[in-house]
């Protein structure tokens, strides 16, 4: 079967000189300072630190720009370029701006079966955007294929934003799902 | 040693190899070569490519040769059918990636050598967009990209700059020069090691794109700064093509900075002169050397008659050779008979030659690099090794990131010294009274090593006694220092052995430059430092060649070996067959004095420009206007010999002419002639031989050859008795004192003694300099360079390294620049008590307010104009590190 939809752009290798999106935020809040120093202090290795703090970085900059990395970087006394290859090699560290809710589909094998690909589609025209493509006008919605959600008995999955995943999503549960998140249901993605 | 080696068997052969060596190595040095991909003698293995994958009896899976070390009884099959099928699908799987297109980027490149041995060829597409965007001397194009990862880590393992990165994974996998778009945008600092380990030529010199693979290469040293490295300088139509670093270097150990590796432009400026010219009713004329040796010589008779020797004087050159140094010396004993010589060791390091031969009794560096290493805490005053030695730098930055403590002493925050486990930054001119409370605080808190003291020093008492006025409280009021901060660096390096000190001009270009290095030399002595592996005393030193050149004896009171001249005056008159003048002469300061004077008529200056380099330049101007004649040796019309010159004599470059450079850890390495002398160009050694032919001492001249002249010295000089040039070429650099052909050199001086016994310690009264801000000039102004330029930028500003930093700049503190309303980029005119000059204004936090920093590389800015007369009392080297000033903006007035 073929695949309904463009290839998810946002994970394309770096053409040389493609400079990521950056963010106006430039800097951690003191408390996010204090958290990763603390993280830092159970580790013999600052370098293991990075994850974590990448993922306060995500949490506090809305996504993973170029002074998020920087920030990182200065944080934990650390290469930039450590901390950028590392961000670019994990894929749920979100390099671009995502909407309010990320709507994330599963398109692995057992949902796959179950017309993951179709739900994909569905996604895709009620919020109006394509995975990759960023958060739709409103900035609401942000739409990313993702690998195995750990649902695979009840598939199609969707997950929004960090924590929640819905099983055995169709159409009407997708409605369901996305006035949910109007009405304020879910977590935000970031502070 | 034999019963420390590892005994094994390879390929059913035995074989046997000291611990802890790798396997790949082992078999290397039994002549089994394995194939490789991503190893780098300078780098940790990291198993990155597999291809070296070698069968172990026992092993279930095959063990990387590359990062196992030997064991005893193992038994190691290299070359299994198994094993080469695996390494050829790895390399067709590679070569997929390959273009098939443009073969001579691969060309000479090791995976060029891989691919044709397992007979497989390129088969991929270039991909346009894996072009990085240009830089002058870095062409990256990752279509050639095998990920083989060495890039990144010999610019983290070795450069420590960590600029590549990769970028996401598997297939997507890019690599990135850390955040910004191209290298030119990051911190790159263009030291190429990233191009030399490529194994593929996907990060590639631009020259060798360009030029393709040189024809030959000759190994050399490098003509910039003193820490001597080692270069492979590659040679193409006669013409110099590219410069490589030498891994087997026991200086540079396969690392360059970005003026060895690139800053050999210069040999084929455009604007060199390689023809002899004599000035005639104010131009320049193209002469013979006939004419210009003729006119050059009649100048120095004239001279001669008129003022007798005092008349005349050399200026002697630090980036010429040792054989060439010691033939200039001669030259003004013998040839001119006078002892009106000096080089340019008298504007940089001659306190650190002076404060050292005073308190260790030889005036030189006490260890070695290779001590970097073995030090347990390094102690950096008044010096950027990152950016003025960068190869030293980059070894000390590596050892303070893995732990070693640091402790800078400098007014700027520079890269070290936000590196550093304690920076202290004193006003500029306040070094001693801060060192001498170091050494109050190690004394009275009983931190001293007392056996040392007791054995080999003299002179304690009334030292400590002197010591007493300076607590951390009354230093640090002076300095501008938390007294706290001084205890603590104190105490660490007090207590954190063996401890080396380095130090740079930030110590010796100062009113009091002798005290302050002798104030180092009593730390060390305090607390045992002196002679032993990882101390001592070690001074930077900024010239290829200073330390040969002041060495050699081109100095106004020392001849050669440095030794006093009453002491060797004899030695040298019986090796010369002449006899030598007996009153002292001139440094190279009083020299341009005698001349504004009318006592000095004839100057020759061997690949030197005063009128740049020498402080408050407007005066050295109207001195030089004095001379009569001024005979300028260089591969240049520098700004003297414009200004000044009379005859114009053109030289060979460093990389056209044999002989030795000594670097600043007493390191002798052989020069060799790479080129043929540009032009009409003629060597030092063969212009000073014929002025001397011509001036009737032509006899003390005659030496066959480079190695004939080194020999003579060797002769006057004991220490160095025992290095040949066939031992160089055979061996590779040798430090003195080095007294017999079968001793080894030593790389750690006063081992056990000093030259003179004991050492007396001698109290320093500290002397404010005159240079104080006060509200008419309310800054500080420091000078230094930048990593891109050398100096008068004679050579570096002639090479691509001013497309990476053109201008000279002020660095201004951020708070500073606010006030006086100046925004990055803006001119800023810098007034002194002595005159002025306009920079463009660099904000920064790393100067701190109220003390900025110019770099002194450009003629167009001449921040000598505003330097003063300042200078150290014991060498007279001058005080171009405090400078009191006021800063302008400059208004952009419409034309
Ligand atoms: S650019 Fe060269 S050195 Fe760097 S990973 Fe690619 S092939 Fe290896
Ligand atoms: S040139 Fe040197 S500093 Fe620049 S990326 Fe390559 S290794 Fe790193
Ligand atoms: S395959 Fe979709 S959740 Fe596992
Ligand atoms: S050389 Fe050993 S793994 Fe690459």
């Amino acid at each position: 079967m073929n695949h309904p939809l463009p290839p998810d752009t946002a994970n394309e290798p770096l053409a040389p000189g493609q400079r990521l999106p950056d963010s106006e935020r430039k800097e951690f809040s003191p408390e996010a300072l204090v958290e990763i120093q603390a993280i830092m202090a159970k580790f013999p290795d600052k370098l293991a630190a990075t994850l974590p703090a990448l993922h306060i970085a995500q949490r506090e900059f809305g996504f993973v720009s170029l002074a998020a990395m920087k920030a990182v970087a200065q944080a934990i006394g650390i290469p930039e370029g450590h901390v950028f290859g590392v961000a670019t090699f994990y894929t749920m560290y979100q390099k671009a701006p995502v909407g309010r809710f990320h709507l994330q589909v599963c398109t692995n094998i057992s949902c796959a079966l179950r017309g993951a690909a179709q739900l994909l589609e569905k996604v895709c025209e009620k919020t109006g955007v394509k995975p990759g493509q960023g958060p739709s006008a409103d900035g609401l919605w942000s739409v990313e294929e993702v690998e195995c959600l750990a649902g695979c008995g009840s598939g199609p999955c969707v997950q929004v934003n960090h924590d929640v995943y819905d099983e055995f999503v169709d159409e009407k549960k997708l409605l369901e799902v996305m006035e949910a998140c109007k009405r304020g249901d879910y977590r935000p993605w970031a502070k | 040693m034999t019963d420390s080696l590892i005994r094994l068997r390879v390929n059913g052969r035995d074989v046997a190899s000291p611990e802890g060596t790798m396997l790949l190595e082992a078999c290397r040095q039994n002549g089994i070569e394995i194939p490789t991909l991503c190893s780098d003698p300078r780098l940790k293995p990291a198993s990155n490519c597999r291809l070296c994958e070698v069968e172990v009896e026992g092993r279930e899976r095959p063990a990387c040769a590359c990062a196992t070390p030997v064991e005893e009884g193992l038994v190691v099959e290299t070359h299994t059918p198994a094993l080469e099928d695996f390494r050829r699908a790895m390399l067709e799987r590679l070569a997929g990636r390959i273009p098939a297109e443009d073969p001579a980027r691969l060309a000479g490149k090791p995976f060029r050598k891989l691919l044709d041995a397992y007979g497989v060829t390129p088969s991929g597409v270039r991909r346009p967009e894996a072009k990085h965007p240009e830089h002058p001397y870095l062409d990256v194009d990752l279509s050639w990209c095998v990920a083989c990862g060495r890039c990144v880590r010999i610019c983290d393992e070795v450069q420590g700059q960590n600029i590549w990165t990769f970028t996401g994974r598997a297939g997507d996998l890019a690599l990135a020069p850390e955040l910004s778009p191209g290298l030119r945008e990051s911190a790159c600092v263009s030291c190429g090691a990233c191009a030399d380990t490529c194994p593929t030529g996907a990060i590639e010199d631009v020259t060798r794109l360009a030029e393709g693979l040189p024809e030959r290469w000759v190994r050399t040293t490098c003509p910039y700064c003193g820490t001597g490295c080692e270069l492979d300088m590659g040679v193409k139509g006669g013409r110099l093509t590219e410069a490589r670093p030498v891994v087997a270097s026991a200086v540079s150990r396969g690392h360059l900075c970005v003026k060895g590796r690139y800053g050999w432009g210069f040999n084929d400026a455009p604007d060199r002169i390689t023809k002899p010219m004599i000035r005639r009713n104010g131009l320049w004329e193209a002469a013979s050397w006939e004419e210009a040796l003729e006119a050059a010589a009649r100048a120095f008779r004239g001279a001669l008659d008129a003022g007798g020797p005092g008349a005349v004087g050399v200026l002697a050159s630090s980036r010429s050779t040792n054989e060439e140094n010691y033939l200039t010396q001669k030259f003004a004993r013998l040839a001119l008979g006078t002892h009106n010589v000096d080089c340019c060791a008298r504007v940089c390091h001659a306190p650190s030659a002076a404060g050292l031969g005073q308190a260790f009794g030889t005036g030189a560096a006490t260890n070695s690099y290779a001590d970097i290493e073995r030090a347990g805490l390094l102690l950096v005053v008044g010096a950027n090794p990152t950016e003025n030695h960068p190869i030293v730098g980059a070894r000390i930055r590596q050892r303070a990131r893995a732990g070693v403590p640091l402790i800078v002493i400098d007014p700027r925050r520079t890269e070290l010294a936000a590196l550093a486990t304690v920076h202290l930054a004193p006003r500029p001119g306040t070094n001693l009274p801060l060192l001498q409370a170091m050494a109050n605080l190690i004394l009275g808190e009983g931190l001293a090593d007392t056996a040392f003291l007791a054995t080999r020093t003299l002179n304690l008492e009334t030292y400590a006694a002197s010591l007493r006025e300076w607590t951390p409280e009354r230093a640090g009021a002076l300095c501008g220092v938390e007294p706290e901060a001084i205890r603590r660096a104190a105490r660490l390096y007090a207590t954190t052995g063996p401890a080396m000190i380095f130090h740079g001009l930030g110590v010796t270009e100062h009113r009091q430059g002798t005290d302050g290095v002798a104030a180092l030399a009593h730390l060390a002595l305090l607390t045992g430092n002196v002679g032993l592996a990882g101390g001592g005393v070690n001074p930077l030193r900024g010239q290829n060649n200073v330390q040969g050149s002041a060495q050699m004896g081109c100095e106004p009171s020392r001849l050669t070996g440095y030794q006093k001249l009453a002491q060797s005056r004899e030695t040298h008159a019986q090796v010369w067959g002449a006899d030598l003048p007996e009153a002292p002469g001139l440094n190279a300061l009083e020299m341009i004095d005698a001349a504004g004077e009318g006592r000095l008529k004839a100057l020759l200056v061997i690949g030197y420009d005063p009128l740049l380099s020498h402080p408050g330049a407007r005066e050295t101007a109207e001195n030089l206007n004095g001379l009569d004649a001024l005979v300028v040796v260089d591969l240049f019309l520098t700004e003297t010999a414009k200004a000044f010159g009379t005859v114009f004599l053109p030289a060979a470059s460093p990389f056209e002419k044999e002989g030795t450079f000594m670097n600043g850890e007493r390191r002798v390495q052989r020069v060799r002639r790479v080129v043929a002398p540009k032009g009409g160009s003629r060597t030092d050694s063969e212009i000073l031989a014929g002025l001397a032919e011509r001036l009737g001492a032509g006899q003390h001249f005659r030496h066959r050859d480079a190695a004939a002249v080194w020999d003579e010295a060797r002769q006057v000089w004991p220490a160095i008795a025992g290095i040949s040039h066939a031992r160089l070429d055979r061996e590779g650099g040798l430090q003195w004192p080095c007294p017999a052909e079968d001793h080894p050199g030593t790389p750690v001086l006063h081992v056990g003694t000093f030259p003179g016994g004991r050492v007396a310690f001698r109290p320093l009264a500290w002397e404010p300099s005159p240079e104080a801000s006060d509200a008419e000039f309310p800054f500080l102004l420091n000078t230094g360079r930048s990593l891109f330029h050398f100096n008068a930028a004679t050579m570096t500003g002639r090479t691509r390294n001013r497309d990476l930093r053109a201008d000279d700049e002020l660095e201004i503190h951020p708070e500073d620049a606010a006030e006086l309303g100046l925004a990055a980029g803006d001119p800023v005119r810098v007034q002194s008590r002595h005159g002025s000059f306009t920079l463009r204004a660099r904000p920064t936090d790393r100067v701190r307010r109220g003390e900025p920093f110019a770099t002194f590389h450009a003629v167009a800015a001449y921040v000598n104009l505003a330097t003063g007369r300042g200078r150290d009392r014991v060498t007279g080297t001058p005080e171009y590190k405090v400078t009191a000033v006021s800063l302008h903006a400059v208004t952009k007035r419409k034309a």
